[in-house]
């Protein structure tokens, strides 16, 4: 199969240049989404119930699982508390 | 994996396209398409269009970070926005409600084929005939 050189290095040069800060800040947004998405599969709890339980859309959860979003600390305290387990430890 | 087979060929037949490999892992596979009679990829002509538009660079860098992230644990299907038919497979890059979105064909945990995209500034993709575009070509 051919090769995308091309597509290859712009891809490599974007991620690469990619400042710290939005690093990092995707690092949690990933760690994050992981673990809610850890706790449901334990669980055997569906995007819908979450929802629900949270007062949210089913939308809004999937945005959550995403791994980009960027949380607010009163949404985190919400999904918290739902699953009656602490998302972030400061 | 079969069925994975299948869309490939299916797709291939039927739009005139080539795949081509972006990047490969152990866990993953990156790959675009190219248009006949085109000298560019779809992932290419994507990037070339955002790469320097200081108000979108941002969300191409969200995009292109996550796809390298996933290139180590997998296209999970949750990282994805349904998008079209269910039976497509298309789907899109970010989940957000608005802002740039790529269009990818995830045809597993392991398989990613991304092709174009653009700015969502419509209620659906459909109300926009250059991502309507985009989804119909994938």
């Amino acid at each position: 199969m051919k090769q995308d050189l091309e597509g290859r290095k712009l891809f490599r040069q974007i991620v690469d240049e990619t400042p710290a800060e939005l690093k990092t800040q995707l690092r949690f947004s990933d760690s994050i989404a992981e673990k809610i998405d850890g706790i449901l599969k334990e669980r055997g709890m569906s995007q819908r119930e979450l929802a629900k339980k949270t007062n949210k859309t089913e939308a809004e959860v999937s945005r959550w699982l995403g791994g980009t979003h960027n949380f607010t600390l009163r949404t985190l305290a919400k999904i918290s508390l739902v699953l009656g387990e602490d998302l972030i430890r400061v | 994996m079969y069925l994975c087979r299948v869309k490939l060929y299916k797709l291939l037949d039927m739009t005139k396209a080539k795949i081509l490999s972006l990047e490969q892992t152990e866990n993953a596979g990156l790959f675009t398409i190219i248009f006949e009679d085109e000298n560019q990829s779809e992932f290419v002509k994507f990037v070339n269009k955002f790469k320097d538009d200081a108000v979108r660079m941002n969300d191409l860098r969200i995009i292109l970070n996550q796809i390298d992230k996933m290139l180590l644990k997998g296209f999970e299907e949750r990282r994805f926005r349904p998008e079209g038919k269910m039976s497509d497979g298309v789907a899109a890059l970010p989940v957000y409600k608005n802002g740039l979105r790529l269009y990818c064909l995830r045809m597993s945990d392991s398989v990613l084929i991304v092709g174009n995209g653009g700015v969502k500034d419509t209620k659906t993709y459909e109300e926009n005939e250059d991502l309507n575009g985009y989804v119909i070509n994938l």
